[in-house]
């Protein structure tokens, strides 16, 4: 009886100093669940403040588009399964079924690749939007920084956006960060996308450095070579003829007069190539085609565009490499000569080098009716691979001139091959002959299937899946 | 790699072991014989919690002499020294126990399992006998989960706890298991673990692993931390289910509580056990596959159906570059190895009625089924302290676990790649040793190994517990804990496993390092009250919780070697990328509390409360409030009703609803930041948007119902309970998927949807027959799970739309209508559900298919004849899965089949299943098998009936009788599974891992 009568005494103590306690606690609660971000991390705010975590931002765009997006040297990036989708390479590993169905042309809605290029492409717009966004809060960053931000992402918006509408034709095109309003985006037609990435490189164009120090990050001569390039692809021949001439004449690139240093590091023709990242490390490409033994471990080059070289051509012989078993012989692609690491790096991968402008100055001066102009540029590059001077009075077949010299110079970059074939309506006159899958409708990718169930504005699918 | 040599004799050392043994039994028996004088021997009998027990029976073995213990416990008594004394009393074990000249005797009783009223439950913050639980706890023993050779605990729990669904991931050494506490309730995939607490200890399943170095090893991503845990030092497992025994743990009990109780000291002699198992075992299951002359008879017709002459050159399997009259059992040869098990645990344990003890070690080794020699070796140690202080006031407890597992396994998997590989593929190896690459016509399987995974991972748990009791009501206790685990990690690429064509050197080997370790610290200061108002007995708790979990993670790959050897050395890399420099930290916070009025031990109301502070939520969302009601009638204690039913000796319904939570979501979610990558430009490591930003989720809810009915017949030798459950989940907090236009998969958010899991549970425990030498008991039970997408605004127009169907389970798919084979042009055919005249997802893919479970549940049986006992039980489970159509390649294509596409189709107008073989080079066949794999084909009976363990045991001699104990046992886990799946395993439903292993081990258990 005495314990219980203790026990209620204590039981009126107990409101008093438990409640205390519980009031101290709970109020000290608030605090104790409060932690710091971690420290990978940096709060959005902190890293439009500083102009260096801004180029940080920017550094890891730029080492995506080395390693892991579709511009890759990578057996996933467009210039390994395009050549395959196109004449340029075949696969001889019969264990790659992923990239047989490019070399087939039987790409599915459900193909990891095309999902890849997708998804890295909107990530990395994603990337651009969040940085011109930031940087135009900013009130930290000097003009000048800020100007120069945002003119190298409005450039990296429309490059990316170039390279999906070719692929996919009509896209939603991004420039905000807004998930609201991109998650239920729909499908813009491909000739608004063009205007868009149009005025995108304007602005990048009137903000870009002429001269940024560094051939590692895109300038305005960079921005201008794209805006060429859309150009050419749009049909606009004078402002491809105005824009390629601007940066050959202006922009202080040189064509580079070893053929087999073309594709150096200190290549005088480079207006943009990506940093390796780690000193001594050189190309993907170097390291996904070259090989030593036959038959190819994985590809090599196709008949097809080893015999597209005229004899003689030493971009064949300095760009083309070859492997014998003594009985066959097999080539690979030798633009990219260095497949170890070094001492320094000695290769990086290009994105934009001159002679593509005489190209496309060619072909655009070609298509205006100035034949004289178009010889003039074809035969810089021809003259540089030693082969003859071309003369022509016909317009057909100077067009045909430029693309076969498009074939034989730009063969397994970044897919250039497949765009031309399309842009200029030759690719099912080159490709049924030889592919026994193509259809017409191949001239496009299917839209990632997971992306159609997702965002159902994406529909229709494209033709053809 | 270092590997231990591998006993290869471990049946000679176990009869060499017996021999040495043997002899001593036979002394013992003998030494029983003598007729000695008789003297007085005293002492004290208490329960497990070291209290007196008055009116223990204690009788002289084979005589008629007896006497009971007084109301302190003590008893004395007239015997000889060679006597044998048997200790027995309602609810207890009986014990006999031999003299041995003793003059002092001191018993603890153990509680007797079949008695319910005494069977106590720990249900975390107290405990409740299983009479008087309101809530829904299951109990698994000890006894139950040592019946099976297993390293991971939750494994001994697979058809012994109804609604618990514990499925195996892989056959591979240390993967995981899912487990899912009545059902799925969140859309999320992941986000459904139920809560771990080991000793008092919040213990996180979540992985230290690197992705990146363990994902191409192990489904699910990395090692279990589970697996850390050693199983033979669990004395007991409880789940908890419902809302009136989750609610306490508030924001994490969602999705039920698991409480680990490690084992502990008995007062008495002090007692060393030594178990010894070793096993062996292979995989359950391999499918049956072409063999080479039907596969190459395929892979001919496949190209001349495509049209395709002559054959290519790289189709080397036909067109006589590789050896026609080759054949290899790849799954054999790459999987199909034997996996040895050993496991030692030895022990200690003992003590006085103030302190006990007890100290385990275990060894632990199973090597795996790949080629070549991995294993999983495991060391862990267990130290138990108790000690109550001399005026009963202040008791502690103090026990401190630590294990050291390493796993050892290939770089990547090879079970996908030994079912598709051609039969006829060439050898393995050169008779050099050397790897064989046959002119680069194939990819060595064997090329992964030449890079290898190896994880060291060290797990310590420490908790100590003091009570104080104020007064003799009122007791405040306090639960300190400490964790800290260490993984480390290395993952090897070396140059070796590329094509030596290549020409690459160890400049482009790397190797991947992960370094983590995680630390966690929680206090729970608690006020215990409990009263007896003459009828009504009072408990009042009232508590604290301060939890902090540090996390931190490193990870770099080094690249670029001067030679493979140094692959190992971080310091001989050319290169080292950081891949993660991370470290997290996550606080909890809390204040919960618990009522039970308990009437006459006939009426019981339990509530439950919990406030709930996590770091996981934006500054404005952080708390929040759950709680629970329980009530039950224990309707055989009403007079009227036991004087009716004499014969029920428990009669209860039990009813409770209540609230709680989910905060697995990750640490900082709810941040707008940019995180550093792990790639370099420009020397500048790169910065990149973390996430899509929204500050403004909060809690999951989770309201759970319960009604449940136990009955016990007959003193409780059947028992019956049945529950039904109704639970909803709503304010889903989900990544939302996102199409990648927004530059993520997805945003963290709360969606406006609701699940709900209801469900039957019923289970019926027998005991068949108990008389002195035979005893049969049989346990079953069944769960009946129901999940149901109840809500989900505008589903039509969210990212969810071709995921989910209003009224459908979540573990749904969406697939194609399979209609069979064109008879015309061979092709396989489907049906056009929108009449657009192409099949096209998403529109066609109308054919919805459950994956979740109908019905699973488990039946054991337990068999005990003199010294023989026997242990069985089988799980059972109803569903569908995705069966090996779903993964495999085009038939005709170059990758082995499964025999059943021999009934293909072949000329127009036959009927078929299989569409005409085709080298894949054909774009209608190939697309035509791509909508194949997608369609209700590739989705089939997955029911199973497994023997999930059967145990043999023989007690060779017993510690009472003879002085010491030995007991020889066979245990045997997933020895038979009868099932319609086609494919690898219907339990792990995988076509990249081991299914699960056939093991046969083993045993004996010395106790002196």
């Amino acid at each position: 009886m005495k314990s219980v009568i203790g026990t209620i005494q204590f039981m009126r103590k107990i409101p008093l100093w438990s409640f205390c306690i519980l009031i101290m606690i709970i109020t000290s609660c608030e605090d104790f669940t409060e932690v710091d971000p971690p420290n990978n991390q940096l709060t959005g705010l902190v890293v439009f403040e500083d102009a260096s975590t801004v180029d940080a931002a920017f550094a890891h765009m730029y080492s995506e588009l080395r390693n892991a997006a579709f511009t890759s040297g990578t057996t996933s990036g467009l210039t390994y399964l395009l050549g395959h989708y196109t004449d340029e390479l075949n696969l001889y590993n019969p264990s790659f079924q992923s990239i047989e169905v490019y070399e087939e042309n039987n790409v599915l809605p459900t193909d990891g690749y095309v999902q890849g290029f997708w998804n890295s492409g909107y990530t990395l717009i994603h990337a651009s939007n969040s940085i011109l966004e930031g940087v135009g809060a900013s009130t930290t960053l000097s003009s000048e920084d800020k100007k120069r931000f945002l003119g190298e992402a409005h450039f990296l918006r429309a490059f990316i956006h170039f390279y999906l509408t070719n692929l996919f034709e009509d896209i939603p095109y991004v420039e905000s960060t807004d998930y609201r309003v991109n998650s239920t985006m729909g499908r813009m037609e491909a000739a608004m996308v063009y205007q868009k990435i149009i005025d995108d490189l304007m602005q990048a164009k009137s903000n870009m450095p002429m001269d940024s120090g560094t051939k590692f990050r895109p300038n305005h001569w960079v921005a201008s070579a794209l805006l060429a390039r859309v150009y050419l692809y749009h049909g606009n021949w004078a402002g491809a003829l105005e824009e390629a001439q601007r940066v050959l004449e202006n922009g202080g690139y040189q064509l580079n007069s070893d053929v087999a240093q073309v594709f150096s590091i200190n290549s005088g023709e480079t207006l943009w190539q990506l940093d390796s990242g780690i000193d001594g490390v050189n190309t993907e490409e170097a390291f996904t085609f070259i090989f030593t033994d036959g038959p190819p471990p994985y590809s090599a080059l196709s008949n097809q565009l080893v015999d597209s070289f005229e004899a003689g051509d030493a971009r064949s012989t300095n760009w083309v490499g070859s492997v014998s078993d003594g009985t066959e012989m097999w080539y690979y692609p030798f633009k990219y000569k260095v497949n170890t690491n070094t001492a320094t790096t000695e290769e990086c991968s290009i994105l934009f080098r001159l002679a593509e402008l005489h190209l496309i100055a060619a072909e655009a001066a070609a298509q205006s009716g100035d034949l004289e102009l178009a010889m003039e540029h074809i035969n810089m590059l021809r003259e540089r691979a030693g082969l003859s001077m071309i003369s022509s009075t016909d317009q057909a077949s100077l067009l045909d001139a430029v693309q076969r010299e498009r074939q034989v110079e730009l063969f397994t970059e970044q897919g250039h091959r497949f765009f031309d074939l399309k842009r200029t309506g030759r690719i099912d006159g080159t490709l049924v002959p030889i592919k026994s899958n193509w259809q017409h409708t191949d001239a496009l990718l299917p839209i990632p299937e997971s992306e159609l169930l997702l965002n159902p504005n994406l529909e229709p699918q494209n033709e053809g899946y | 790699m270092k590997i231990l040599p591998i006993y290869t004799n471990r049946i000679s050392l176990f009869l060499i072991f017996y021999l040495l043994l043997a002899p001593w039994s036979t002394e013992t028996l003998l030494a029983g014989m003598a007729t000695p004088p008789q003297s007085t021997v005293t002492g004290i009998v208490t329960d497990p919690e070291g209290n007196p027990l008055a009116g223990v029976s204690i009788q002289l073995v084979d005589a008629e002499q007896g006497t009971i213990t007084d109301l302190e416990g003590t008893y004395n008594i007239e015997v000889g020294p060679k006597d044998s004394l048997n200790f027995s009393m309602v609810g207890f074990k009986s014990q006999t126990i031999p003299i041995n000249g003793r003059d002092v005797v001191d018993v603890q009783l153990e509680e007797d399992i079949t008695q319910l009223g005494e069977v106590v439950l720990n249900a975390g913050y107290y405990t409740v006998s299983e009479q008087e639980r309101t809530g829904s706890i299951i109990k698994v023993q000890s006894v139950e989960l040592e019946k099976q050779p297993i390293s991971n605990p939750l494994a001994g729990l697979q058809g012994r706890a109804a609604g618990v669904e514990i499925v195996q991931t892989s056959g591979v050494t240390g993967s995981k298991f899912n487990i899912r506490i009545r059902g799925r309730n969140s859309i999320r995939s992941d986000g459904n673990d139920p809560l771990y607490i080991v000793d008092g200890v919040p213990f996180s399943s979540s992985s230290l692993g690197e992705q990146q170095s363990s994902s191409s090893v192990i489904t699910g991503g990395a090692i279990s931390p589970l697996n850390n845990l050693n199983p033979s030092d669990i004395e007991s497992i409880e789940i908890l289910k419902d809302a009136d025994a989750t609610a306490i743990y508030g924001s994490r009990g969602a999705n039920g509580v698991v409480l680990i109780t490690t084992k502990k000291g008995k007062a008495g002699e002090t007692v060393f056990e030594l178990n010894i198992l070793t096993g062996m075992g292979r995989v359950s299951n391999t499918l049956d596959l072409l063999h080479t002359p039907d596969y190459l008879a395929m892979r001919r017709e496949a190209y001349a159906n495509d049209g395709i002459e002559p054959l290519p050159s790289n189709a080397y399997d036909i067109n006589g570059t590789w050896d026609e009259n080759r054949y290899t059992d790849w799954q054999k040869a790459l999987f199909g190895q034997t996996s040895y098990l050993t496991n030692v645990q030895g022990s200690v344990s003992g003590g006085s009625e103030r302190t006990r003890f007890l100290v385990s070690g275990n060894y632990h080794r199973q090597s795996n089924v790949y080629y070549g020699s991995y294993a999983n070796d495991k060391v862990s140690v267990l130290a138990n302290l108790n000690h109550t202080s001399k005026n009963d006031r202040l008791s502690l407890q103090l026990s401190t676990g630590y294990t050291s597992n390493t796993n050892n396994l290939p770089a990547t998997g090879l079970v996908l790649t030994a079912t598709g590989l051609a039969p006829n593929a060439p050898e393995l190896v050169n008779e050099d040793g050397s790897l064989n690459w046959a002119d680069s016509t194939w990819s060595n399987p064997l090329r992964h190994l030449e890079g290898f995974y190896e994880s060291n991972s060290t797990n310590l748990i420490s908790n100590m517990n003091l009570k104080y009791s104020l007064f003799d009501d009122l007791s405040l206790t306090t639960n300190l804990g400490y964790t800290e685990s260490h993984v480390k990690e290395l993952k090897t690429i070396p140059s070796t496993i590329y094509d030596p064509a290549y020409g690459v050197g160890p400049e482009y080997s790397s190797a991947i390092h992960n370094v983590s370790q995680r630390t966690s610290w929680i206090v729970e200061p608690q006020l215990h009250f409990s009263h007896d108002f003459g009828n009504t007995r009072l408990e009042v708790l009232a508590g604290l919780t301060f939890q902090e979990q540090t996390d931190d993670r490193l990870s770099q790959n080094g690249q670029g070697f001067t030679s493979n050897s140094l692959i190992e050395n971080l310091a001989a890399a050319s290169t080292i990328i950081p891949l993660q420099d991370v470290e997290e930290v996550y606080r909890y916070n809390a204040l919960f509390g618990r009522v039970n009025i308990n009437h006459q031990g006939k009426y019981i109301l339990n509530a439950t409360g919990r406030r709930d502070g996590s770091s996981r939520f934006g500054p404005n969302k952080r708390f929040a409030n759950f709680g629970a009601l329980g009530v039950a009638w224990v309707f055989s204690e009403e007079g009227f009703i036991s004087k009716a039913l004499p014969q029920l000796s428990l009669g209860k319904i039990r009813a409770s609803y209540g609230t709680s939570g989910n905060d697995q979501i990750g640490n900082y979610q709810y941040l707008d930041t940019y995180s550093f990558g792990s790639t370099q430009y420009q020397n500048v490591v790169g910065l990149y948007p973390t996430r899509l930003f929204n500050p403004g989720f909060g809690w999951e809810s989770n309201r759970k119902f319960e009604i449940g009915l136990d009955l016990g017949f007959y003193n409780d030798r059947i028992v019956f309970g049945g529950n039904y459950y109704k639970n909803r989940s709503s304010n889903q907090l989900v990544g939302i998927p996102l199409p990648r236009t927004t530059g993520f998969g997805s945003i963290q958010g709360n969606l406006d949807a609701t699940v709900e899991n209801t469900g039957w549970e019923l289970l019926l425990n027998t005991v068949n027959l108990d008389s002195k030498n035979l005893r049969w008991s049989t346990s079953l039970n069944i769960t009946i799970p129901k999940n149901k997408l109840v809500s989900f605004p505008d589903l039509e127009g969210s990212t969810y739309a071709n995921q989910l169907v209003i009224g459908e389970p979540l573990n749904i798919v969406k697939l194609y209508q399979f209609n069979g084979v064109d008879p015309d042009t061979g092709l396989y055919q489907f049906e056009d559900f929108n009449g657009d005249g192409t099949i096209s997802s998403p529109d066609d893919r109308q054919v919805v298919k459950d994956l979740g479970p109908k019905f699973f549940g488990g039946f054991a049986n337990q068999v005990s004849y003199k010294k023989f006992h026997l242990d069985i039980l089988l799980q059972f489970t109803q569903q569908e899965g995705y069966n090996y159509r779903y993964s495999t390649g085009i038939p005709g294509g170059m990758t082995n089949q499964p025999t059943e596409v021999l009934e293909r189709w072949q000329t127009v107008g036959d009927q078929s299943f299989i569409q005409r073989f085709s080298s894949g080079r054909d774009s209608e066949a190939r697309s035509a098998h791509s909508l194949y794999s997608n369609s209700d084909a590739s989705v089939s009976d997955a029911s199973y009936i497994r023997l999930k363990t059967l145990s043999i045991s023989y007690e060779l001699a017993n510690r009472d009788k003879h002085g010491f104990g030995c007991e020889l046992f066979l245990r045997g886990q997933n020895l038979w599974t009868w099932t319609k799946y086609k494919g690898l395993d219907p339990e792990t439903q995988s076509m990249s891992s081991p299914p699960v292993l056939r093991m046969i081990s083993l045993g004996t258990q010395l106790k002196f």
